[in-house]
């Protein structure tokens, strides 16, 4: 499984957002989801997140290696939360350990929970070109040198993920045997020691370069491109803020409606 | 720009080999092996880049972990990867760092006080007992503790030596 699903264009309505708004949709997202406990209403956020996927004309393979990786947490989640609530209904017993059909409601809503966490933040940031994210850090009024830093950290992933594959490489030819995650962790030291001292020289070449090309050298710097607000952006902005208000006036006149 | 590329070196280590095996183990309530290498290179960062590098190094980290969706608590990072390199900064500027112990002396404040606010998120996400998910963020500390007190001292000595750091 890739580490990082990139960014890739797709001519949608939510593509062209402004980015302040995919991150406030992503924090109400996070909001709810964490604290809601009523499964049912976190299927319905489940629901919102993948009519937002289908909107943003994010195709289901996109998503679906998360979707795997996550099942195994989902798994062992719902297992700790059968195990956690003993009552009067016993459903089987494994390793000599109880578990109790008590627990799966909350099992349940954990892993829905965990699913609209995890899935959210993929999608807004699937949703987002890396530029976008330094522009809206510009805009929040953050120092173009460290609003760089953001999209040049997204653009030198796919760089060290390669040479972390060459390190493996060269270290097999020298006999390691490196195949499979277990061999992987117990020889660890070998690789991650090159892997964080090339990093750091790489580090240096690219601020020398950076130099050269008289990055700092003005307080001030100019971008392409420019992000604003426009009316859509606007207006969903307005209805994500309705929506928060509502909920936390929901969430503390009206607890018993998600628990 | 070294902090960055040690937050995605940190990302890269994490996300691709040892979160994965965590998350096997223990469905992502506690990371007793991406605990290990997230002190070694928060404690790297510290050191040689000192707080502004820390930061950048643990906000890249934190970025990345919500990015990927690599864990559903991954939104406190962003939390945790503030305090952190605040304890190491602090305590590493009354310690000269040439022994392993200065290390033990090091982390076991940052990684106590900097993994505390994972013990809220695990209660609040994976809707653990308090007690639990203090006892797991417990395994996390010793784990972490013990792996990054290998890896910190050694790699940090490596870098020392090799001089690509200054």
């Amino acid at each position: 499984m890739p580490v990082l699903s990139t960014y890739a264009y797709r001519d949608s309505v939510i593509s062209r957002l402004d980015p302040r708004v995919k991150v406030a949709w992503l924090v109400v997202m996070l909001m709810v989801s964490i604290t809601t406990d009523r499964p049912a209403l976190l299927a319905v956020y489940l629901l919102v997140i993948g009519m937002a996927a289908a909107a943003g004309r994010v195709p289901f393979s996109h998503l679906w290696p998360t979707i795997r990786a996550m099942l195994s947490v989902a798994a062992v989640i719902v297992f700790i939360q059968l195990f956690l609530h003993p009552g009067p209904h016993p459903m089987a017993q494994f390793l000599g350990i109880r578990l109790y059909a008590e627990g799966l409601p909350v099992g349940v809503e954990v892993a829905l929970r965990i699913y609209c966490v995890v899935l959210a933040s993929l999608l807004t940031f699937i949703w987002m070109d890396p530029t976008d994210i330094t522009l809206m850090l510009l805009k929040l009024r953050v120092n173009y040198r460290y609003a760089m830093l953001v999209s040049l950290s997204l653009r030198t992933f796919p760089l060290l993920e390669r040479e972390l594959g060459k390190i493996y490489d060269s270290q097999q030819a020298r006999g390691m045997e490196l195949r499979g995650t277990l061999r992987k962790l117990i020889r660890l030291m070998p690789v991650i020691m090159p892997f964080v001292l090339r990093a750091l020289r790489r580090a240096n070449d690219i601020a020398v370069a950076m130099e050269l090309r008289g990055f700092g050298y003005r307080k001030e710097r100019t971008w392409q491109r420019a992000i604003a607000l426009k009316q859509l952006d606007i207006v969903l902005l307005a209805i994500l803020a309705a929506v928060t208000l509502t909920y936390l006036f929901l969430r503390l006149t009206h607890p018993a409606w998600f628990r | 720009m070294a902090s960055v590329i040690l937050g995605v070196v940190m990302t890269i280590i994490n996300a691709g080999i040892l979160e994965r095996v965590d998350t096997a183990l223990t469905g992502g309530t506690w990371f007793p092996l991406a605990g290990g290498t997230h002190s070694t290179i928060s404690v790297l960062s510290g050191l040689f880049f000192r707080l502004p590098g820390g930061w950048i190094t643990g906000e890249t980290n934190a970025l990345f972990a919500v990015i990927t969706g690599s864990t559903p608590v991954a939104w406190a990072f962003l939390i945790n990867n503030a305090i952190y390199p605040v304890i190491v900064v602090l305590v590493s500027r009354v310690l000269s760092m040439k022994k392993w112990y200065h290390y033990a002396v090091l982390l076991a404040p940052a990684i106590l006080l900097g993994y505390a606010p994972m013990i809220p998120a695990t209660h609040s996400v994976f809707q653990l007992p308090w007690s639990l998910a203090f006892k797991f963020q417990l395994l996390t500390d010793g784990a972490a503790f013990l792996i990054a007190l290998v890896l910190a001292y050694l790699i940090a000595q490596a870098i020392a030596r090799s001089r690509v750091a200054d």
